[in-house]
């Protein structure tokens, strides 16, 4: 790839990456908290891109008129007196006027070889069309059923599993983790997370004793159930590469198609999550209203 | 003759004009052209999903990368090229813990430091100091101690033993690099830039970021791809049925490492996450993680060379998985 199309690609990589960070799109892919650096990069690129070009443009029309006068003044020279020895000048002449014009971009000739070769930039194109012409959407519920694992947490919920291989998962000690009051009364807004794991490991139960707003989308009955759907939110703590499911699980046909965004006012049932379901606990919805994604998809 | 001679003078611009943006243009129209079944394609549950996890790698390591190559390009343009020879210890023995403890300074993950160390390697470093800075860098730099403090907040033994495995990986890998590294291995690279005179420096500046920028994005597109396809494949469910056997936790846990290709500032989040692995195997994969992956692997073919990945990446995995249990084994004192 030349320096001109380089510098080409980077200005569109840079103005698709302002693109989706104005536009909030990024947020299918990274955290929200990327919001300052994307922006930074995104500036840095395009005016590389910019510069660059511009500069790799005025060389090469700089070079061009001094190859044409290297000509002329061949010719001319050729026209005084024709020979062979003066074929050679003409040659060296050239080199010199080449020469002299690499000197002030030295870095630009040696970059030249290292670089223009190179068949990498190229692939340059998969991200920027992807991202020009198929942006995609946040993910989904095929995502939490590809990489769902069991939800209980690391290490707390470890010594249980290593040491009770022969027995089963309603042996196992329930664990517990403090978690601070909630205020009483009427329904409370909650994210998936934080209901997911207070329906584990609250020993007060408290998702079990009012209702409570959560939203997710619907996703396909998880392993351990035989039937009904489950509630899902994704979990990133930086791209959506590293993403991890917390889903609840309710009886009965999905109301709605997978990978509907949902609104539900659902209250736990109490010590429903173990070993066998991988820790998804089931819940009792009232009242369950479509929404569109939220602006961030993902929990963190 | 005269004529004939005269010819080639302009010939190589005329050659040099032809492609690149022509092809550009095309693949451009081709695209837009396509789109519909394209997004046919991508539509799919599968590919929907694996197209997220690529274009959210790609968008993620984007101002790391930018980073990355700002620095290499200072580099290029501003720092003295006796600089390094200078401020580094002859003596390779010291001179790769020094430069193993300057990645200390870095923030930032690992794509940005690979340029970093092409760079520094171009004015003159030894290839060994270089790498352990390389490998260094991404493990054990402010933002990713700060990140694995935030996960393990319930072992804060975990960011010691993080930087202390981080750090001696990079150390040893760099020193038995030292013995065994052959010149030969690494791409030939052209001869080092002279000095620039000053008002070249700007300019020698942008054309380093514009030529670093696409190569190394260009390879990082590899990786991405490589990674989200594994993302998609490899079921994490059958991890959890390892726990019993300490030997395949370990492996199971690098191998993870290698094929998920997290960013280290996100790593010890999704460490802490794995239930059933003992802390130890934990430490492991944040010991990999940011020194050889996936994406790292096609990140180094492409900067230094095929052969030069092939033996660098398997040491660095090896290395990585014995600090990383002998580290976790002192600071824990066990397998727990």
């Amino acid at each position: 790839m030349n320096r001109e199309t380089q510098s080409i690609v980077t200005i569109m990589l840079g103005g698709l990456i302002a693109a989706i960070t104005a536009s909030g799109r990024f947020t299918s892919y990274v955290k929200p908290g990327f919001e300052p650096i994307l922006w930074a990069a995104s500036v840095i690129l395009v005016l590389v891109g910019v510069i660059t070009l511009v500069m790799t443009i005025r060389e090469e029309v700089r070079e061009a008129k001094a190859v044409e006068l290297a000509r002329v003044a061949a010719a001319e020279r050729g026209a005084a007196d024709h020979g062979a020895d003066h074929g050679h000048d003409v040659d060296g002449h050239d080199w010199k006027a080449h020469d002299s014009q690499g000197h002030d971009s030295q870095a630009h000739d040696l970059h030249g070889h290292d670089h223009s070769r190179s068949k990498a930039a190229w692939l340059l194109m998969v991200p920027v069309l992807v991202l020009l012409l198929v942006p995609p959407n946040a993910l989904g519920a095929d995502s939490v059923v590809r990489s769902a694992t069991s939800q209980d947490i690391a290490g707390e919920a470890a010594t249980v599993v290593t040491s009770g291989s022969g027995t089963t998962g309603s042996g196992d000690v329930r664990r517990t983790m403090p978690f601070p009051p909630l205020t009483a009364g009427g329904t409370q807004d909650m994210t998936m997370k934080e209901f997911v794991m207070r329906t584990l490991y609250d020993a007060q139960d408290s998702t079990s004793k009012g209702s409570f707003v959560i939203q997710g989308f619907i996703v396909p009955v998880s392993k351990g159930y035989d039937s009904g759907y489950g509630i899902a939110r994704l979990v990133i703590s930086c791209c959506a590469a590293d993403a991890n499911p917390m889903q609840v699980h309710i009886e009965g046909d999905a109301p709605l198609p997978v990978n509907t965004w949902v609104t539900a006012t659902v209250t736990a049932v109490a010590q429903t999550g173990n070993r066998e379901n991988q820790y998804v606990p089931t819940v009792t919805v009232t009242s369950m209203d479509t929404i569109s994604q939220p602006k961030d998809p993902y929990e963190h | 003759m005269t004529e004939l001679k005269a010819d080639p003078a302009t010939a190589p611009k005329k050659k040099y004009r032809i492609g690149s943006l022509e092809i550009f243009g095309l693949v451009l129209v081709a695209a837009l052209l396509l789109r519909e079944p394209l997004a046919e394609l991508l539509g799919q549950a599968a590919m929907q999903t694996w197209s997220t996890t690529f274009i959210a790698i790609c968008v993620q390591a984007t101002p790391f990368l930018v980073l990355g190559v700002l620095v290499s390009g200072a580099i290029a343009a501003y720092v003295p090229a006796t600089f390094f020879t200078r401020v580094l210890p002859a003596n390779s023995t010291l001179a790769i813990p020094v430069a193993g403890a300057c990645g200390l300074a870095l923030p930032g993950c690992e794509c940005g430091s690979v340029p970093i160390a092409d760079r520094v390697i171009e004015r003159g470093v030894k290839p060994s100091a270089a790498l352990a800075f390389m490998l260094s860098a991404p493990a054990i730099n402010p933002i990713v101690l700060v990140a694995t403090a935030v996960a393990f907040a319930s072992e804060p033994r975990m960011v010691w033993a993080r930087l202390v495995a981080g750090l001696l990986t990079a150390v040893i890998v760099g020193l038995i690099w030292d013995r065994i590294g052959r010149p030969e291995w690494m791409k030939p690279r052209p001869p080092a830039r002279p000095e620039v005179a000053d008002q070249a420096k700007i300019k020698t500046f942008l054309d380093t970021v514009r030529g670093d920028f696409t190569q190394v994005a260009g390879f990082l597109v590899i990786g991405a791809a490589a990674a989200a396809t594994l993302n998609v494949l490899v079921n994490r469910a059958w991890m959890e049925h390892i726990g019993s056997s300490i030997f395949l936790t370990v492996l199971l846990m690098a191998l993870l490492a290698f094929v998920l290709a997290l960013c280290s500032e996100a790593d010890a989040f999704v460490a802490y996450s794995f239930a059933a692995i003992p802390v130890i195997g934990k430490l492991v994969f944040l010991t990999v993680g940011p020194a050889v992956d996936v994406k790292l692997v096609a990140l180094q073919a492409g900067t230094f060379g095929r052969k030069f990945a092939l033996r660098f990446a398997p040491l660095t995995f090896v290395v990585a998985i014995v600090v990383g249990v002998g580290v976790g084994l002192v600071f824990w004192g066990g397998w727990q």
